[in-house]
């Protein structure tokens, strides 16, 4: 087995971990180290493509994601958790642990098997060929259960990572690439800066009232 | 300077905004109104002149037109061009606005941007930029006046659409890994057997770009933006954001050739038929008239994608369709936004006796209404009797009967509804609530576009029997 | 055919030392997390008094038991002296009887002996034990599916659900062995074994308290009874924390000859290594709060997770 298949299989392993732990971790202060754990793995890949490949695009884009996923939105996702205590928890998140974690192994076996049927024997077969299809399932999983503002932010930069991940694995020389990723990006950055900006600045109805408004 | 170059009109079509934009940012409060209603002028007249020149073509690698992106063009030009001008009015009745008057123009031009770039470029994954640029520019739109559910509403949107725009970009690297290629003209004059790996990425970018065109399941957003957003925004999010979203699922859909195999269309039209009968049943019992507008326009766009899977004259259908709802929704979503302001409340029950209390805009909306809901003559009719007819033709009798329930549905919730508003009994509301009296000016941009709306209709009749005499006989159905 | 005297041998020994050297573990792990506590704590030898003074005193049976009451610490004795003699503890050749229980076999015999502790805790018509064997049903929902996915991980890396070859296997392919599948399988089995002998941060045992498991289906029993259940709480603490050493986590070391000199080297070594699992477990005793009673099922959750991630791991990664 050569180096870069099994830095590829290093990478995959962690990525699969940090998956599993972002959907059973309930409070949001772990969540935005492991979102930032999860992308440093990721970037480390794309470092390794990059010298190997001599790939300048993958260097840039490593760059980017350590600079934008690794330290700015952590950063300013801890600075709002420290000015809103309330929101470091999600609510009744407890109980339902259990659930999660078995709903993201059930969700990923799932996931791995579409993928077996119906991409694979198209796709190259390098090492976690089928995790970014796995990880933009589990960012949609983490987007549709949970409640909380910040850690719905968390997984989007979860799927964020799967199209990165995937563009490393196997859409090699995507035109465009970098201007993607930019975009995605972009739209992280503009997601925290609503909740920056707007959240604090109204105040009011609370959820419950909000939520029978825009019922139906 | 030649006046016939194509080239010459899609630039000023794709620069008038942004410079409208740009500069809207820097001007004063005045001037930067009577900058982007003049951008917004030069964009439209600019766009028309594609049309009628008939653009096609491809210049460098990025960008190139069409017939389908020239319509598309014009449709999103003109309704920006009539939000522009509708604007003012509205913009002056919200007491505390989250946006000052430069940044909302600048906004509104940078969305109108974002449109109009998705439709005039040939790279699939400069198509998601733009696509992916109208979430950004749009969702601080939604919040402009500032109120809790508008924010959450704002919140929903940029979240689930964001999130469905991922998919359709995984869509896209499945597609570029399938076919070595993102140029979406040169693939679709090429098209490819469908293989599996294609049809994985035709259904992701379904689900993907059925996020942003609200198809159900992933529809969710879609009544919350477009009942919170300020009535000119409502107005481009129904009558063009949406239709922008089908073109870059169109164009992805185009890759496959025809025919297509039935299991790939059969999705598709089974979430056009899902989609336009769940909100359909949903109009039934909504509260809200900006949210009954709403799910009428999710229950057009179900209409429009069982057009397009169906193919044929059904397609043709959707286009017309399409066009027509856009003038005609937009119509809509005005007079809805001249109501809010006399009323301040958007829900149904408390708005009563517009007839009297105003004449102008309750008439208008009562013709904008029965305009979305395909009522002869009006083009939305032609539209819908084309789908109908095109799943006939090809013997599809149960979508068939789906989309005329659907469409019975919505003419009877839509219409019943706004009727009982305009028409019901004034409950003698107190002249404390009541926002300034209605003027004239504010109603000349709805009925602009309902008389658009019509006048599709009336052009595009007499050509329907022939066409549907044609489409039948080519595929060997007997007309009666 | 002639009797193979070693093996014979190997066999006795392995099951005296399971037996004998179990409720000394048991002591020093006592021992060395009183020292971790700043306490002097009682002697390394003290398993063996209580067990001497348990065995010496009357046994007192509840009216309305039946003979599962009593039947049952015999049969989870029984049990676990079968998995004693067919699991690589101190040989790393298999001995003569082990054939007779493969690896799912073996967790089969672990569950018969809870199912009729947990049985004998019913019988017994009290609250307390009913409560007892209650929770210990409602974790064990998710503890057995783990073991026994755990066992398949492994038959599926190394080809084989025999202990020994698995053994075999890894000490000698160092690229399996540090296989993702196999570390997440390592990870999801101590993880377990945390949970099955009743270790922080899941139960913290000798306290008494109302959040026990362990030793909360045992309330009824006395006297010999008791002494014979302690017993086997030691034996399966020792037989899991080999299994786990000798299997999963430092499956190298163990000599080969069959001599008894070379029988008594592996005692030695196979002790050198249960010491370095229980200063792991000192340390993570010391340094853990127990997590709330409603919490274990979410600790159970995740090792059940890794598990079934090492053979998503083994699927989507490659097995080496």
């Amino acid at each position: 087995m050569d180096t870069t298949a099994t830095v590829e299989a290093l990478v995959g392993l962690g990525i699969l971990l940090t998956a599993l732990y972002l959907q059973s971790e309930s409070f949001v202060d772990p969540l935005v180290s492991g979102i930032a754990v999860q992308s440093l793995l990721l970037a480390a890949l794309l470092g390794w493509l990059a010298w190997v490949y001599d790939n300048w695009e993958f260097g840039a884009v490593a760059v980017l994601v350590v600079g934008v996923r690794v330290l700015l939105v952590p950063y300013i996702l801890r600075r709002q958790i420290r000015a809103f205590r309330w929101r470091a928890r999600e609510i009744h998140a407890s109980q339902r642990v259990t659930g999660h974690a078995l709903a993201a192994v059930a969700l990923a076996i799932v996931g791995w098997f579409v993928f077996q049927q119906t991409l694979a024997p198209s796709l190259p077969a390098v090492p976690g060929v089928a995790l970014p299809f796995v990880l933009l399932l589990e960012g949609l999983l983490m987007l549709a259960t949970r409640r909380n503002t910040l850690v719905q932010v968390i997984g989007y930069l979860e799927e964020e990572n799967a199209i990165v991940y995937a563009a490393a694995l196997f859409a090699l020389g995507f035109p465009l690439f970098i201007e993607v990723v930019v975009f995605l990006d972009v739209l992280g950055v503009v997601l925290v800066a609503i909740i920056l900006s707007i959240q604090r600045d109204v105040t009011g109805l609370p959820e419950a009232e909000i939520l029978e408004e825009l019922s139906g | 300077m030649n006046l016939s170059d194509p080239l010459l009109w899609l630039l000023i079509v794709l620069l008038a905004p942004v410079t409208g934009a740009l500069l809207a940012v820097v001007a004063g409060a005045r001037a930067s109104e009577l900058i982007a209603r003049i951008t917004a002028l030069l964009t439209l007249a600019a766009a028309a002149a594609l049309l009628g020149l008939r653009a096609q073509g491809s210049w460098g690698a990025y960008i190139g037109l069409d017939a389908l992106s020239d319509l598309f063009l014009f449709l999103v030009a003109a309704i920006y061009a009539a939000s522009t001008w509708y604007s003012r009015g509205y913009l002056r009745s919200i007491d505390r606005p989250f946006l000052t008057p430069q940044r909302y123009y600048a906004l509104l031009g940078a969305f109108a941007f974002a449109m109009l770039l998705t439709l005039s470029v040939t790279d699939l994954g400069l198509m998601w930029i733009g696509l992916e640029g109208t979430t950004v520019a749009s969702a601080l739109l939604i919040v402009l006046e500032r109120r809790p559910t508008s924010v959450e509403a704002a919140w929903r949107y940029t979240l689930i659409a964001s999130a469905g725009l991922t998919i359709a970009l995984f869509a896209l690297l499945l597609l570029y890994e399938a076919t070595g290629s993102l140029n979406g003209f040169a693939l679709a004059a090429h098209p490819m057997v469908l293989s599996l790996p294609l049809a994985m990425a035709v259904t992701l970018a379904l689900v993907g770009y059925g996020t942003k065109i609200g198809l159900f399941p992933m529809h969710t957003w879609l009544p919350d933006a477009h009942s919170e957003a300020p009535s000119p925004v409502s107005a481009m999010f129904s009558g063009v954001l949406l239709p922008t979203a089908l073109y870059a699922f169109l164009r992805v859909y185009a890759v496959v050739a025809s025919p297509v195999p039935a299991a790939l269309s059969d999705l598709v039209i089974v979430f056009g038929v899902a989609t336009a009968l769940v909100a359909a049943f949903l109009m039934q019992r909504q509260r809200s008239y900006k949210r009954l507008l709403a799910y009428s326009s999710m229950e057009v766009m179900g209409l429009a994608v069982v057009g397009v899977g169906l193919g044929g004259i059904a397609l043709y259908g959707a286009l017309i369709l399409v066009v027509a709802h856009a003038f005609a929704k937009s119509a809509a979503f005005y007079c809805a936004g001249n109501v809010l302001r006399r009323t301040g409340t958007t829900r149904i029950e408390d708005v009563r006796g517009l007839r009297t209390d105003l004449p102008w805009t309750g008439a208008t909306w009562v013709l904008s209404a029965i305009a979305v809901t395909g009522t002869p003559p009006f083009g939305t009719f032609v539209g819908e009797l084309l789908i109908v007819a095109g799943a006939i033709v090809v013997g599809a009798w149960w979508v068939a009967i789906a989309c005329v329930v659907a469409i019975l549905l919505s003419f009877l919730g839509m219409n019943a509804q706004i009727g009982r508003m305009v028409f019901g009994a004034d409950p003698g509301r107190g002249s404390d609530t009541a926002g300034p009296p209605e003027s004239p000016r504010a109603v000349v941009i709805p009925l602009i576009n309902v008389s658009v709306a019509l006048l599709l209709g009336i052009i595009a009749i007499p050509y329907l029997a022939p066409t549907i005499h044609s489409a039948a006989s080519l595929l060997g159905g007997g007309v009666p | 055919m002639q009797p193979d005297w070693d093996a014979t041998i190997a066999t006795g020994a392995q099951l005296l030392v399971v037996l004998i050297l179990s409720p000394l573990l048991a002591g020093i792990l006592a021992r060395a997390k009183a020292w971790t506590e700043s306490r002097r704590g009682p002697p390394i030898l003290q398993p063996y008094y209580d067990l001497r003074k348990l065995l010496r005193k009357e046994t007192l049976l509840p009216s309305n038991t039946s003979r599962l009451f009593v039947a049952a610490p015999f049969v989870g004795f029984a049990a676990y002296v079968v998995i004693a003699v067919v699991v690589p503890i101190i040989t790393p050749y298999p001995l003569p009887v082990a054939p007779l229980v493969d690896f799912l076999g073996g967790g089969l015999l672990f569950a018969l002996a809870g199912i009729v502790t947990i049985l004998a805790a019913l019988d017994a018509g009290s609250n307390y034990t009913a409560l007892g064997a209650s929770r210990s049903v409602s974790f064990a929902a998710l503890a057995e599916p783990t073991l026994i996915v755990v066992f398949f991980a492994v038959a599926v890396i190394t080809g084989t659900n025999n202990p020994y070859v698995t053994n075999n296997v890894l000490s000698v392919s160092t690229s399996l062995y540090l296989s993702p599948t196999h570390l997440l399988v390592t990870a999801a089995f101590f993880l377990l074994l945390l949970v099955e002998t009743a270790k922080l941060p899941v139960e913290s045992s000798g306290l008494m308290e109302f959040g026990m498991l362990e030793e909360g289906r045992t309330y009824e029993h006395s006297g010999r009874l008791l002494g014979l259940f302690r017993w086997n709480s030691w034996l399966k603490q020792f037989l899991l924390f080999a299994v786990f050493v000798n299997v999963f986590a430092f499956p190298w070391g163990m000599l080969s000859d069959p001599g008894a000199l070379a029988t008594a080297a592996n005692v030695g070594i196979l002790f050198a290594k249960l010491l370095v699992l229980v200063g792991i477990l000192v340390l993570l005793e010391a340094s853990l709060a127990k997590v709330r009673l409603f919490k274990i099922r979410d600790f159970l959750a995740l090792s059940f997770s890794l598990a079934i991630l090492s053979f998503f791991a083994f699927a989507v990664l490659g097995g080496a």
